[in-house]
């Protein structure tokens, strides 16, 4: 039962790195529970503006999550 | 065409393809690190007209990525070095070049004629406004963005798909996430910016999948593409579209006039150009030393070297040529163009 996590843009400098894989238990079964969850892991994130995908595709609301989902945190990049 | 034998080859372009690309007109909006390879390559590839837009000089520290420019170009303006360069590769496109920052302002006056905008920018509001734009124009907007090692590639408004907003939603912390000042890898804009520039490609040609409804996510560090699907967000496009249709309303420029006294005030103001669009041949009604006389048929020519936002000032006998030609100008993306209302007429009725 797990998670996995990908960070990209910004995000990725403040958790120093690319992905994670967490546990899929009651305490992280949402996708707000989730944030939540990194949102006191790393701080820094809250200042952070993001998109969200799971399994590759964005989502715009709360949703529950099963085993194996695959979280993308995508921030916008401002570089050209 | 020997220039482009080894393109036409291909079954999917062929001649009829290589016509639709010298047809097309294209706006890439900055001349930075993406900027650059998307230029370089498009002009290569035989696109019939590419806008360039960017107010800034080059810098030194622009050299490790914008392999367009040199050591002997720095201080100039992007947009003249950048021109100069894409066409000695290839001398037969045509360029028109604004050297100026995309603005609410001008952003109508210099991307309406377009097929498709090419952001290659490097801030957000930039990118927000391009895509409003786009939205209004009917036009796809073709989207890239770098951060140290990583890209993100999309095409927005493409056939009614999806648009930035859809992707980002705007936000209140705008500002705090303009700037990016973290560094990137030198070649990375290019591999992204040639991503961008086979859009577009692909776009006029109409071959291939367009990258539509997908964000394309490249991490040089680990050598990886990601594509994240993007559903349409009906109330974001709508967003957009309002806000583009705000913008477009509200700068429409209608033709801005100076008083007869303003007018005597400017000419002794070094600042700004005073225009008289007499022939030539005409004996000058007025004269002073900071009036230059342009006629009507040279005078794109001759503002070539001015920025986008310099002040002029542009007057004729009645006021009827000089309003048509702050007109044009406005089309053409200059900000801050005025005209003697009635012209000299009224000067020396007193």
């Amino acid at each position: 039962m797990q998670l996995t996590v990908k960070y990209f843009g910004i995000i990725a400098d403040f958790t120093q790195k690319k992905e994670t894989f967490l546990p899929l238990d009651a305490s992280i079964d949402t996708i707000e529970k989730l944030l939540c969850y990194l949102q006191e892991l790393y701080p820094e994130i809250k200042n952070v503006t993001f998109s969200i995908a799971l399994n590759e595709k964005l989502i715009s609301k709360n949703e529950a999550l099963i085993d194996g989902d695959e979280i993308a945190l995508l921030p916008p990049f401002a570089g050209g | 065409m020997k220039r482009y034998e080894k393109q036409i080859a291909l079954s999917e372009i062929g001649t009829h393809g290589q016509q639709k690309l010298a047809e097309a007109k294209v706006l890439v909006i900055g001349a930075g690190g993406l900027g650059c390879p998307v230029l370089q390559h498009l002009a290569a590839a035989g696109l019939g007209c590419i806008g360039i837009v960017d107010a800034d000089l080059v810098q030194e520290s622009n050299l490790n990525r914008q392999v367009l420019y040199t050591v002997n170009d720095i201080g100039k303006p992007k947009v003249m070095v950048a021109s100069e360069a894409i066409l000695k590769q290839n001398p037969e496109i045509k360029l028109a070049v604004y050297q100026c920052n995309f603005t609410e302002e001008n952003a109508f006056g210099i991307a309406d004629g377009y097929d498709i905008i090419i952001d290659c920018t490097d801030n957000l509001i930039a990118r927000y406004l391009i895509n409003d734009v786009a939205l209004v124009l009917k036009i796809p907007m073709v989207y890239a963005s770098v951060h140290r090692f990583e890209g993100q590639l999309s095409v927005f408004n493409y056939e009614l798909g999806p648009t930035y907003r859809c992707l980002f939603p705007e936000n209140e912390n705008l500002n705090a996430l303009n700037c990016d000042d973290s560094g990137v890898l030198g070649v990375l804009p290019n591999t992204i910016g040639i991503l961008q520039a086979t859009e577009v490609l692909k776009i006029i040609l109409g071959i291939g999948s367009v990258l539509s409804g997908k964000l394309l996510i490249y991490d040089g560090l680990s050598a990886q593409i990601q594509t994240i699907e993007i559903p349409k967000n009906a109330l974001a496009v709508q967003h957009g579209l309002l806000r583009g249709i705000d913008i477009h309303q509200r700068n429409s420029q209608a033709v801005k006039s100076v008083s007869k006294i303003d007018f005597m005030r400017f000419l002794h103001d070094d600042s700004t150009i005073i225009i008289d669009l007499k022939e030539t041949y005409e004996e000058a009604a007025i004269q002073a030393e900071n009036i230059v006389n342009v006629p009507i048929d040279q005078l794109e020519n001759y503002l070539e070297k001015y920025r986008k936002d310099q002040k002029i000032i542009l007057f004729c006998r009645f006021g009827n040529q000089s309003f048509q030609a702050a007109n044009y100008l406005n089309k053409k993306g200059y900000t801050s163009v005025f005209h003697l209302e009635n012209g000299v007429a009224t000067l020396i009725q007193k």
